[in-house]
């Protein structure tokens, strides 16, 4: 097998400086942020604007080491790190879904962004709603925190 | 920065051209998700979820192109706006469904990776992050609508 290897293809710029700064509840954030992805990639952004939402991934890069069992932001209680969304993970993948408001160049300006600035971008997905939107969806632990 | 190999992913689908561009196309096909026993622990409540997102290493990827043809359409259009597996960073993002978990193994619905693929990651799917209704989907608009037709 091949090393799975990474590399940033651009950098997310957020109001966010410090990891204090990031509210618990990020399904609440509707900051504006930017990715820049880097000129090299630029063409592969072709036509995107057409999208109204793109999926978001990129790296961790602030988490140091991480832990199999998370205490997440909206519960006291501890989980296995599969059933929760938090950083500490043994690949630091992130996802996030965003709002795309405008396309300058290799500059997308995004709504919704809930990362700190400086955060390594991986990749860009359109976001599909045949693809992506599941219905009747349990939720497990996080039925009360976020239904209340 | 590199990747660490945390699972296996078991799936009917064993060559690239057997394997559906989406789980979309065969969203009743079940795969086997297995995570290395050392792993394992970060699995608990995950069968209270009843689906996830599953993050994969596109192992078999080829070299990528800024433009891409898809099996949707004849123009080729930005690599970003189309989910090929032919990627500067081949990770591959879907959302399954969780029908059963025993011990270190998840069986789902939906996954279209080919039998093999190293796993990254799984994530709990929260609708009120992760579902969108509202999106709208570029060029590829007309060709889902008249897919099949």
């Amino acid at each position: 097998m091949r090393h799975m290897e990474i590399k940033p293809i651009g950098i997310i710029h957020s109001p966010y400086k410090n990891l204090e700064d990031i509210p618990c509840q990020s399904y609440k954030i509707e900051k504006i942020g930017e990715i820049e992805v880097f000129k090299e990639y630029e063409e592969g952004l072709k036509d995107i604007e057409g999208f109204s939402h793109i999926i978001m991934v990129y790296y961790f890069h602030l988490s140091k080491d991480y832990s199999l069992n998370v205490k997440p932001f909206l519960d006291k209680k501890l989980h296995g790190v599969f059933a929760t969304r938090h950083p500490r993970r043994p690949n630091r993948i992130g996802i996030s879904l965003v709002k795309l408001l405008e396309r300058k160049g290799n500059i997308l300006k995004i709504k919704g962004v809930d990362v700190i600035d400086g955060t390594p971008l991986l990749d860009i997905k359109p976001y599909v709603l045949e693809f992506d939107v599941r219905d009747n969806v349990k939720i497990g632990w996080l039925e009360d925190k976020l239904r209340k | 920065m590199k990747f660490k190999l945390i699972g296996i992913i078991h799936s009917p689908y064993k060559t690239r051209e057997e394997t559906p561009p989406q789980g979309w196309f065969r969203p009743e096909v079940i795969s086997e998700i297995e995570i290395f026993k050392e792993h394992e622990k970060g699995l608990k409540d995950i069968e209270d979820f009843s689906h996830l997102i599953v993050l994969y290493y596109l192992h078999k990827s080829d070299k990528y192109t800024y433009l891409v043809k898809t099996p949707w359409d004849t123009r080729p259009h930005g690599l970003f706006t189309t989910r090929s597996p032919d990627r500067p960073n081949p990770i591959g993002f879907s959302v399954v469904k969780l029908v059963e978990k025993k011990g270190n193994k998840l069986k789902v619905k939906g996954l279209d990776a080919i039998n093999g693929t190293p796993l990254l990651d799984i994530k709990p799917y929260l609708p009120i992050i992760d579902a969108e209704k509202s999106a709208k989907i570029g060029w590829l608009s007309d060709k889902i609508k008249t897919w099949g037709d």
